[in-house]
């Protein structure tokens, strides 16, 4: 009985997921298409709308505890930033609106960390900041231009010019 | 002086020290604060039905917070640190009623002690009384005293054992629900003439404290205290709040409504079976327990002072799933109050803001652990006592029992489907 109660369970969150995932991927801000042609290369596996999120973020740092030599933290503290970009273009685009708030916060906190300490770092990757803001850019003018969500992103898009 | 009662004193002592620390730093917010305002009401000689729409307890639970509102205004001391002390002292009054008990029950003296010590340093009575400053353990408390009553002579104490009932019920409506078990309840008095006054005399204190308030504003009573269906803050509600979350960050679920009354005739169906199945036995208790344990496992309006039900009868039957209980349902509110109200929890020293997503994987783990928990109690506690009672049942005992297992199912069956 126990097991067919697993089963069940286990069968129905697998449905729950596809179809949510399916409807979701209709209602995007952007296509996929767009996305990509932005230079976009993928989302996050796990992003900041699942309830597993701190679990990732607490296995992040663990991970940069474990990293002694100087350059490979600096590295992967750059990698960090790339998985909040990924993660907020997500939220963006899937219209997640109710967590955009706190994946801006947390994508500016993270390039303020790197603009106290690793700012010399930066101009290696200068492109893929810049790229960021492009399509940070592209997303934003899909808002109209009294949105709340719009003065959200230019957050997001500003701090990343000051690291640049 | 023995070691045992060492130990107890030791124990009391701790919770003591735990308790205080909580209602020291504790602030005038959430439940409390709300309190407050219907005892300002109540104490400008206001009727504070009509006038505040989260009254929605009976007159004598706002009576406690008017006292405390009097004796502040007395004292100087702080209303929120004053409402929090009647829990806490019923909570130790528990302890010790417990132990007493456990003692009668024949239960070793070391063993009475750890068990009666299991509800004082229980982490959901420490942040339901302390934190929260919910007034539940002044209900468990008068709830104990009338099955201490009536499990100690039956005939010599029912009457004082319905009216403690009643002063529980006078409080917090909750322990109504069990007034079915206690009538079923087999001693010497079986006879409906007695199960009629029972039930009268447990009805009384409820009834003259809300007569005045009916007289003035019947309509106002009728909307705040017998339509309020509770919050949907634990259960099943939670987990599926948890996963709604995930959906846009929104802590409102959809079909709130059908889904609560849906989970009203579940309930009230399974009262009705549980009612049945303990007909004529002996364990009052265990009785007890099963429904408050249905109450947690189906309804759809679970708060978190509903938590602090379970220990006293838990621990009265010695029962040892009151362990995952009391963890999952504290990692269940430290969840709840770290999303929801960190001010409750934290109190002065509280850092960062509510609604941070962070801690919905706690509310949303602990109370899908409890859930699980708290179903599979009630589950073992029907089958133990099948086990051990079936053979014993009468004819038309196990016939009723049969069919109302059975309407049980058809009934939960059609009346979710029409509900959603």
């Amino acid at each position: 009985m126990v097991i067919n109660l697993i089963v069940f369970l286990f069968i129905s969150i697998l449905y729950i997921h596809s179809s949510g995932t399916s409807y979701a991927l209709k209602h995007t801000l952007i296509t996929e298409q767009e996305l990509h042609s932005t230079g976009f290369t993928g989302y996050e596996p796990i992003n900041p709308n699942l309830l597993i999120y701190p679990i990732k973020q607490i296995t992040e740092k663990i991970e940069l505890l474990l990293i002694f030599n100087k350059q490979d933290k600096e590295k992967y503290q750059y990698t960090i930033l790339d998985k909040r970009f990924k993660e907020l273009v997500f939220i963006i685009n899937f219209k997640k609106t109710g967590f955009l708030e706190e994946t801006v916060a947390r994508y500016n906190a993270n390039i303020g960390k790197l603009i106290k300490n690793n700012k010399d770092f930066s101009s290696n990757y200068k492109d893929k900041l810049s790229e960021y803001i492009k399509i940070l850019k592209t997303l934003q003018d899909r808002y109209d231009s009294i949105s709340s969500y719009r003065l959200l992103i230019q957050y997001a898009i500003d701090t990343t010019k000051r690291l640049i | 002086m023995n070691k045992s009662k060492i130990i107890l004193f030791i124990g009391i002592f701790s919770s003591v020290l735990i308790r205080t620390f909580f209602i020291l730093n504790g602030l005038d917010s959430a439940d409390v604060s709300k309190a407050h305002q219907v005892a300002e009401v109540i104490l400008q000689g206001k009727n504070p039905y009509p006038i505040i729409d989260f009254a929605t307890y009976p007159p004598l639970n706002y009576y406690i917070y008017t006292l405390t509102l009097f004796i502040s205004n007395l004292t100087t001391a702080p209303f929120h640190v004053l409402a929090k002390v009647w829990p806490n002292i019923a909570d130790i009054a528990i302890s010790f009623l417990l132990f007493k008990l456990l003692i009668h029950q024949k239960t070793k003296l070391l063993d009475a002690c750890f068990w009666s010590l299991m509800y004082l340093l229980n982490p959901i009575s420490i942040l339901i009384s302390s934190a929260h400053g919910q007034v539940d353990s002044i209900t468990s408390l008068f709830l104990l005293f009338s099955i201490y009553a009536l499990t100690l002579n039956t005939s010599k104490f029912f009457i004082l054992s319905a009216l403690l009932l009643g002063f529980a019920i006078a409080i917090k409506p909750n322990p109504a629900m069990l007034l079915p078990i206690f009538l079923v309840y087999k001693l010497n008095w079986n006879e409906w003439k007695q199960k009629l006054v029972f039930t009268l005399i447990s009805l009384t204190p409820v009834t003259i404290t809300l007569i005045p308030y009916l007289w003035i504003n019947s309509g106002a009573i009728i909307k705040n205290i017998f339509s309020y269906s509770g919050v949907y803050d634990f259960g099943y509600a939670a987990i599926l709040r948890g996963l709604w979350y995930q959906n846009n960050a929104s802590i409102w679920l959809p079909l709130t409504q059908e889904l609560l009354s849906a989970s009203k005739y579940l309930f009230l169906s399974g009262l009705l079976f549980i009612t049945f199945l303990f007909l004529n036995s002996k364990q009052l208790i265990k009785a007890c327990l099963a429904v408050y344990l249905l109450f947690l496992g189906v309804y759809f309006g679970i708060s978190a002072q509903y938590l602090i039900w379970i220990l006293p009868l838990a621990i009265l039957s010695k029962d040892k799933m009151i362990l995952p209980f009391s963890i999952f349902g504290t990692v269940a509110l430290i969840g709840f109050y770290s999303f929801f109200g960190p001010e409750i929890l934290f109190g002065r020293f509280m850092f960062g803001s509510a609604f941070q997503s962070k801690y919905m994987l706690i509310y949303f783990v602990g109370n899908l652990l409890l859930w699980i928990t708290t179903l599979w109690w009630l589950i073992n506690i029907i089958k133990e006592y099948l086990h051990s009672s079936f053979q014993t049942f009468s004819i038309l005992h196990k016939k009723t029992y049969y069919s109302n297992f059975i309407y049980f199912y058809i009934f939960y069956d059609t009346r979710l489907t029409t509900s959603l």
